[in-house]
């Protein structure tokens, strides 16, 4: 650190945090899903609607990288499929067709993030070939592509929803705590009624009132919305205690007494200091909106299929039949473990490197 | 008279138990005055003080500011007042925000004023207050109590206040800037125009700038009247407790100081002192 420089609590925090080796790598990892969601179109082989039945429930497709006892560029063979006596799909490699894997393929033109019109994607094998990284799923798409088109909706709606619950939740709480009286009563009250209703039926329930005539893309948004009218209630109600302490902080007297307007005091006195508490809240709540899509998607209330989430890609691996036969459908519940668990960890490392400044404020 | 306080009362309930912290106070301040309120640890100063700046609703009573009726204030009118009344807070260490650098602090104050002096300003009033301007580049936890004590000090200036009110503001203070801080406070009244109400337990800061001393005790003025009738002819019991729990205290000094060195240290035939195992 800068030895010049002045550093306030709060950044003291955040650089012990940047300094552990466990939050750290977690975060990175966070990072490098969110990238990939990001570019998915760039990364994935093959678009998410893309189907081939002929190869449905392909397993994952070996690559080789020798061939007669010498190292070769890797390549695949094709692949062919014929059932036995139980009339259970079999692969078998046709090692008369081999294809070499690729970077910079050419593809039918398509655009990056729905903008930049493009023709090449990162990776793939020379044509007719295929290669299925995580294996196909019933209609013969490939998981990894899906997965990929699948976490741009899985890992955005738990951010956006985290922003919308989380501005409603500190806007309602600090408004609720710094007043207090009766807008504090009202306020709470209205949290309660949220709060009672146990968050699945609330889900469900909310989900029956959005029309069925959405495009996919209105379901998505109703979907987070949903999912933040959720969340928001046990964050005011925490945010407000907060508030209830901090408005007698001297500093916050002191500034209604140079004649702020109590608008300018609670967002700059009063929810700045609930950030800390926040930032760790809001890593440990993401998962839930993950979680909370999976469900819907699951038992195809949420994200309709052609399009892919996690969850609903996750309903393939629905019944055990299938998961014994083709176990990589469940390659999306990996992904939603690793996700919810890397949010968990990075929140734990925020708490213990935010935990000073808390001091007072939080009874636990 | 610049502010009158009338039958002011003010009680907390705890549990099943009810806290008279202001009973039925009534108060005047004339413009220029310094008044000292002293008065042991909970017997209802702060209180007092924030039923004065209206950061808290007292039971009973009324307050004027320049013969206006400051009760019941609308909006505007608080917003106005709050802006001549100012107070530095007991706790230096709760009194700065964490998050912001001291000019930023220092800024807020100017904030509601429209002066176009601002920075010039903030150099002059650290000149007043004895702090370099570095200061202002650093957080508040950064700095020592006393130092954070001026800039509260500082802060309330800024906003040139009629009335000041000082929480203890100069106990966390070593004597030295104490009395700068003082002579300050002092020198400021002509400046600005400033009436004082001044809280301590400590009757010798009090006695140094206030021409008058209220003495408070269990949420009641027992005692009101010039410094120096106060101090050499104290009527109320309590008074005369604290005066003379000061004088001893000054008198314990030496001897204090005395027992503190024979039980720590012994003298050796050499000359100088060790620390004696304990
Ligand atoms: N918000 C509150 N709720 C309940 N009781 C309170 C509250 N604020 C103050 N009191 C009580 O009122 C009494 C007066 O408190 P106050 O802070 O005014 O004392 P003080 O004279 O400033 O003491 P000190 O010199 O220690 O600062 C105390 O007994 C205190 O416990
Ligand atoms: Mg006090």
């Amino acid at each position: 650190m800068n030895k010049d420089k002045h550093y306030s609590p709060f950044q003291l925090a955040l650089d012990s945090f940047k300094k552990s080796k466990r939050g750290g790598f977690f975060l990175r990892l966070l990072i490098f899903l969110y990238g990939a969601a990001f570019f998915a179109d760039f990364i994935a082989p093959y678009s998410y609607q893309e189907e081939a039945r002929q190869h449905s429930y392909a397993p994952p497709t070996k690559i080789h990288m020798i061939d007669q006892g010498r190292l070769t560029r890797p390549f695949v063979y094709a692949q062919s499929l014929s059932f036995n006596e139980n009339h259970e799909r079999v692969y078998r490699e046709d090692k008369s067709q081999r294809y070499s894997l690729r970077l910079f393929v050419p593809t039918q033109k398509y655009f990056i993030l729905g903008i930049i019109p493009s023709m090449t994607r990162l990776w793939g094998v020379d044509v007719p070939g295929k290669i299925y990284l995580f294996g196909t799923d019933s209609r013969g798409r490939d998981i990894f592509s899906r997965l990929l088109y699948g976490a741009r909706i899985s890992l955005s709606i738990g951010l956006i929803g985290v922003l919308i619950s989380f501005g409603l939740g500190l806007l309602v709480g600090g408004i609720a705590g710094y007043y207090g009286g009766i807008v504090d009563n009202i306020l709470m009250r209205l949290c309660e009624m949220f709060m009672m209703v146990p968050g699945f039926y609330l889900m469900l329930a909310l989900r029956s009132v959005v029309p069925d005539n959405f495009n996919s893309y209105q379901v998505y948004l109703s979907i987070v919305v949903i999912l933040s009218f959720i969340g928001w209630a046990g964050l005011a109600r925490i945010i407000r205690g907060m508030s209830l302490t901090l408005k007698e902080r001297e500093y916050v007297l002191a500034a209604k007494m140079l004649g702020l307007s109590d608008f300018k005091i609670i967002i700059r006195h009063i929810l700045p200091h609930t950030l800390s508490y926040s930032i760790v809240a809001i890593m440990l709540s993401i998962p839930g909106y993950i979680l909370g899509e999976a469900a819907l998607s699951l038992i195809g209330l949420g994200i309709q299929d052609p399009l892919a989430s996690w969850g609903n890609m996750l309903s393939e691996a629905m019944s055990i039949a299938h998961i014994q036969l083709h176990p990589w459908v469940l390659m999306p519940g990996f992904f939603i473990f690793m996700t919810v668990m890397s949010f968990n960890i990075v929140g734990d490392v925020l708490r213990d490197c935010f935990d000073p400044l808390l001091k007072g404020i939080k009874e636990s | 008279m610049l502010l009158e306080l009338k039958n002011i009362k003010k009680y907390f309930s705890v549990g099943k138990t009810t806290v008279k912290a202001v009973d039925d106070i009534s108060l005047a301040l004339s413009k220029k005055e310094h008044l000292g309120l002293v008065g042991e640890s909970g017997c209802g100063k702060t209180t007092l003080a924030k039923i004065i700046l209206k950061l808290l609703k007292s039971d009973a009573g009324e307050i004027f500011f320049s013969q206006e009726n400051m009760t019941y204030p609308s909006r505007d009118r608080l917003r106005d007042y709050r802006q001549k009344v100012q107070m530095v807070f007991q706790d230096p260490y709760s009194s700065l925000d964490p998050r912001f650098t001291i000019r930023n602090i220092l800024n807020e104050a100017l904030e509601g004023k429209k002066t176009d002096k601002g920075e010039n300003h903030l150099d002059e009033i650290l000149t007043a207050v004895q702090l370099p301007s570095s200061i202002l580049y650093r957080y508040p936890h950064e700095l020592s109590g006393g130092e954070r004590q001026r800039v509260a000090i500082a802060r309330a200036l800024l906003v040139k206040p009629q009335l000041l009110i000082l929480d203890e503001a100069v106990s966390s203070l070593d004597v030295i800037i104490q009395k700068q801080i003082l002579m300050l406070l002092k020198g400021l009244t002509n400046e600005f125009d400033l009436t004082y109400l001044f809280i301590s337990h400590n009757l010798k800061a009090v006695k140094r700038v206030c021409d008058k001393i209220a003495v408070m005790y269990q949420g009641r003025i027992v005692e009101y009247g010039f410094t120096n009738a106060i101090l050499t002819r104290p009527l109320h019991s309590y008074t005369q407790k604290l005066l003379k729990a000061s004088m001893e205290y000054r008198s314990d000094k030496i001897k204090m100081s005395d027992i503190h060195f024979k039980s720590h240290f012994v003298e050796e035939e050499k000359g100088h002192f060790v620390l004696r195992a304990l």
